[in-house]
């Protein structure tokens, strides 16, 4: 709408497209490359020229794991400690964020820069003394571990983004709450939350792709098979026998399609939630 | 939890305390259990000496002399200009690609979802890939520019060229981020602004570079100081794709920590390793609230 | 734009689902007619009346994959096991991914549920030693080694510096010179010929290559820098564990790495090149020549060069002369927290059987049990001429147990290497480093 007034400009409109198709074709080429390595045979896979395109297609990377290697539990895994980890994380920092954005408790900054600053510790450093503590609580190769610390390492992201969030929406919600005398929890539950979508959108889809992809905390706090995530199944296929390419692409194209397909339904929610967010900072 | 019983004004209703501090408590809670019990855990076990997981002796200082007379310090020079090199590349690319998506043409959501797509993939296959893809040997790349050129290129044989490959790797995998920041940003500017811009007869270069980038730019100081730390503590990516070579031109700070802990079992020297990290990014947390608050005003 | 929502919505309720199915299909609720594994080892055991212990067997392999012909034979011979061993014994298989499986195996011993059979591989017997997960097994190992003449290798030979035997191999594998039959003739049979006959690279092509990148901790260097100090007369280590190899040995094989990039059998591009784009380089066809385990027979052969490859010996200095092989294997040892280190031994005892040493060839492993080679079956296998000549030459060399350090300090000898031929750096002098900063920690 607000080009309207500069009229057509062809001009900049070709330069847009050249530039935004080279950036596409740079960051699907491996992509590509990966899908049609899945798509070929063992013996196609390695050979040099190399080419692109498979000569015969088989689709036998792909069944041989999704139907007969433990992938396919894997895959649950991920989507069950992803699920309830976003879930999770996105409730306890939501209320963080409304309790520092709307109370007006005392050390508010100092407690704001406290949820900042544990964000910015390396998680390298926190896995050594976290796999003694769990294996003392008991707690090491569960799912429920799992879920605690993907939880708790992202809730001050979210924590930042959604405050920022909440800072944007129109203060006229909470007083329009107050004189009807709901009480602070009221006017979250039954005001803020609901409007605020896109925020939590944005947090979440944040916090899926991380889970999603994380490699150091899964493989470090499970050993059980029937606990592994995908981040680490994958590894099944770079043994000490070589690295199968085959068999690794199908697994990786297979484990990317969840996100994408949940990045194209979120989209427009997540950039609504990402633009109050990032530019409060 | 500090101070929670006077965290409210006379004028406050006391009731308030219990909800905020109820509301507070859980993330609270968990940030004490999963970082700051473990983070005081690395730090007393920089000053002992350990046998795989078995903390020993106290040893003072000796696993920092250890460190910085070792890679220590080339370790920090490797990260910052890691960070360094990362941000010049993505951040531009990002803006730049984010404005131009954010432009109304026909295609742009498909565009912005395949431009996208790179961010979904983990650190691991991304490094997996580009290793393959530029393989002096069998990789495609290199059979083009030998096609094309007649030579044969090799991409991580030197120190500078494999510094560009990582950041290049990295960029691929990390400009996504940039990208949906900068459309978010883009996105709140109100159309009369540019409008108004328009009526001054400025032209579309005038108006972008003077009125839109300043707008955006807190969202740019949240972008940059947000990867800085992201890239700063990565691991996975430089582990697969150069393991810190060549002759340690890739190791980082992070990477000899995950190294030392996780391949040659010195949880010792791993953990000094962690708290000179773990050091340099309060300092980067202090400039990053500095510039914060020059973004509120 | 809502249709494709709402078509992207039912995709992935599907992809759900398909998850969920394909999933209770692998964890056993139906047996299923076209998978071939039906459920978890647990669901397998049968009942046994006279109650014995269940025990846990943590190794790399991965009972539930179908993959990998090596996990086909270890559930098989895990169900029979449970399924015929007169104590009623279970034994459950705890899967671990081998990048892992070190550190996952020490840390559950440290967290007190240690398994009570522990596969080790030979490189890192050592390790598994020094973080306490396994216990000595010498009286039981030694009678087995007696009761059994055809088993490769000798109660000295695997009795470690404390005067005790930890484990014991199940296969094993050894490194050999993989080379282009339709490039070479023959293989090379000394350094000279070698550096002569490898000189032949041409366009992307290398006449030979060795894996010089600290990726993979090395290895891409040392299962060949092994067997030529070896051959040179020096070793890594002495008797005592005191590293010995800035001898004029290790000098000499570092001088002849450069030689080889100096004469162009192989270019800078080796630095970035891992264990693993060695082999990628070969099976595409554009490095004549690597050395690599003989593990990897299965994935060379199903390249497209598959008619094209040979393996050999790696050479020695002298004409005619073979490097000493580099041997490695995985092992069974009995668990430091094992229940019962009888019944675990129990196991390890039926794991060495020759019927199932005839099962583990057939999964392309190399016997640790001569007896097999008499068997007409076997004789009767594609494979058995090369197998033969693998076992003969893995008899020049010895399988070396190498201490828990063994890791950092590949690497390091590594980046020596990189500094000497890609800087030219001193040989000695590096090695010297290197040695000395080994010997003085």
């Amino acid at each position: 709408m607000k080009k309207s007034k500069l009229g057509r400009t062809p001009g900049l409109d070709a330069l847009t497209y050249v530039v935004l198709i080279a950036a596409a074709l740079v960051a699907l080429f491996p992509v590509l490359w990966g899908l049609f390595t899945a798509l070929k045979s063992p013996a196609e896979v390695n050979s040099f020229p190399p080419t692109l395109l498979p000569n015969e297609f088989t689709l036998e990377n792909f069944s041989s794991v999704l139907f007969r290697s433990g992938f396919p539990r894997y895959l649950l895994n991920s989507v069950i400690v992803t699920a309830i980890c976003i879930v999770v994380a996105t409730i306890v920092a939501s209320h963080a964020a409304y309790a520092v954005t709307n109370f007006r408790i005392r050390f508010r900054n100092q407690i704001m820069f406290l949820i900042l600053m544990t964000s910015m510790i390396p998680p390298v450093v926190m896995l050594v003394p976290l796999y003694m503590l769990s294996v003392k609580i008991g707690l090491y190769d569960t799912h429920f571990l799992l879920i605690l610390i993907y939880t708790a390492w992202r809730i001050p992201v979210l924590t930042w983004i959604l405050r920022g969030f909440f800072e944007k929406l129109p203060k006229e919600i909470i007083e329009a709450g107050t004189l009807d005398g709901c009480s602070k929890p009221m006017i979250f539950y039954r005001l803020i939350l609901p409007i605020s979508k896109p925020g939590i959108v944005a947090a979440a889809l944040l916090s899926a792709v991380y889970v999603w992809n994380d490699f150091l905390v899964s493989s470090t706090f499970t050993s059980k098979d029937s606990l592994r995530m995908l981040s680490v199944g994958l590894y099944n296929y770079i043994s000490q026998y070589g690295i199968q390419w085959g068999n690794l692409m199908a697994a990786v194209m297979i484990s990317i399609v969840p996100m994408v397909i949940l990045f194209i339904l979120l989209q427009r929610h997540f950039v609504e939630g990402m633009a109050a967010g990032a530019v409060k900072g | 939890m500090p101070g929670s019983s006077r965290e409210v004004r006379l004028t406050r209703k006391s009731s308030d305390v219990g909800v905020a501090t109820a509301f507070l408590a859980p993330a609270i809670l968990m940030i004490v259990l999963v970082t700051i019990i473990p983070i005081c855990m690395a730090i007393r076990t920089s000053f002992h000496a350990t046998n795989y997981a078995e903390v020993g002796a106290f040893v003072g200082l000796d696993n920092f002399i250890a460190v910085f007379t070792g890679n220590g310090l080339k370790n920090i020079l490797n990260s910052i200009r890691y960070v360094l090199l990362s941000l010049v590349v993505v951040i531009p690319l990002g803006v730049a690609i984010g404005s131009l998506l954010n432009r109304k043409i026909r295609g742009n959501t498909l565009l912005r979802t395949l431009i996208i797509i790179p961010w979904v993939l983990s650190q691991t296959v991304t490094a997996l890939l580009w290793r393959w893809i530029l393989n002096g040997n069998y990789g495609p790349i290199a059979y083009l520019v030998y096609g094309l050129t007649g030579r044969k290129v090799d991409f991580f044989s030197s120190a500078g060229s494999a510094n560009v490959m990582l950041v290049f790797a990295n960029a691929w995998n990390t400009v996504p981020v940039v990208i949906i920041l900068t459309i978010a940003a883009l996105q709140t500017i109100p159309g009369d602004v540019m409008e108004a811009g328009q009526m001054d007869g400025a032209t579309r270069w005038q108006i972008y570079t003077r009125i839109t980038l300043p707008l955006i730019r807190p969202t740019i100081i949240t972008a940059v100081v947000m990867q800085s730390m992201e890239y700063f503590n990565m691991v996975t990516l430089i582990y697969t794709l150069t393991a810190g070579g060549p002759f340690d031109s890739t190791q980082t700070l992070s990477l000899a920590a995950y190294q030392n802990a996780f391949n040659y079992w010195h949880m010792d020297i791993a953990s000094a390793y962690g708290v000179i990290i773990f050091l340099l990014n309060i300092v980067f947390s202090l400039v990053y609230v500095k510039l914060l608050n020059t973004n509120r005003e | 734009m809502k249709k494709l929502k709402r078509t992207l919505t039912l995709l992935l309720a599907a992809a759900m689902v398909l998850a969920l199915a394909a999933c209770s299909n692998s964890s056993g609720g139906t047996p299923a007619t076209t998978a071939p594994e039906s459920s978890t080892p647990e669901t397998t055991v049968p009942e046994q009346p006279q109650g014995g212990i269940d025990m846990t067997f943590s190794i790399f392999l991965d009972p539930n994959s179908t993959d990998d012909p090596r996990c086909v034979v270890l559930k098989e011979i895990v169900d029979e096991y449970n399924a015929t061993n007169q104590y009623g014994n279970t034994v459950t298989v705890q899967s671990i991914h081998w990048s892992q499986y070190e550190s996952q195996v020490i840390q559950a011993t440290a967290a007190g549920n240690g398994p009570d059979i522990v596969n080790a591989f030979s490189d890192q017997l050592m390790q598994h030693i020094d973080a306490g997960t396994i216990q000595p097994m010498t009286q039981f190992a030694t009678s087995f080694i007696e009761e059994n003449p055809d088993y490769i290798h000798t109660v000295e030979k695997l009795t470690q510096a404390d005067g005790e035997i930890y484990s014991l191999p199940w296969e094993s594998r050894v490194t050999v010179m993989w080379y282009r039959n339709d490039i070479y003739d023959e293989p090379p049979a000394s350094w000279d010929d070698l550096l002569a006959t490898a000189s032949n690279s041409d366009g992307m092509n290398l006449g030979f290559a060795l894996g010089l990148s600290e990726g993979s901790n090395g290895t891409g260097l040392m299962e060949t820098f092994v067997p030529w100090i070896r051959a040179a007369g020096g070793d890594i280590f002495d008797a005592e564990g005191k590293a010995i190899f800035n001898s004029d040995a290790g000098v000499q094989v570092v001088e002849y790495i450069k030689s080889l990039v100096d004469a162009g059998c192989m270019d800078s591009s080796v630095l970035n090149m891992t264990y693993d784009d060695i082999v990628d380089g070969f099976k595409a066809g554009s490095l004549y020549a690597v050395n690599a385990g003989t593990q990897r027979a299965a994935t060379i052969k199903s390249s497209s060069l598959a008619q094209s490859y040979s393996s050999a010996p790696i050479p020695g200095i002298n004409d005619g002369e073979v490097a000493p092989a580099f041997v490695a294997g995985q092992t069974l040892a009995i668990g430091s927290q094992a229940q019962d280190p009888a019944m675990a031994w129990d196991f390890i005892q039926y794991f060495y059987s020759v019927e199932n040493q005839k099962k583990w060839i057939s999964a392309n492993c190399m016997p640790i049990r001569t007896a097999v080679y008499e068997d007409a079956d076997v004789q009767a296998m594609d494979t058995y001429d090369e197998m033969v000549m693998w076992s003969e030459y893995a008899k020049t060399g010895t399988m070396t147990f190498y201490p828990a350090d063994y890791t950092e300090l590949e690497v390091k000898i590594c980046q020596a290497v990189q500094r000497v031929v890609f800087q030219g750096a001193d040989a000695q002098s590096e090695l010297d480093q290197v040695a000395e900063w080994y010997n003085t920690k």
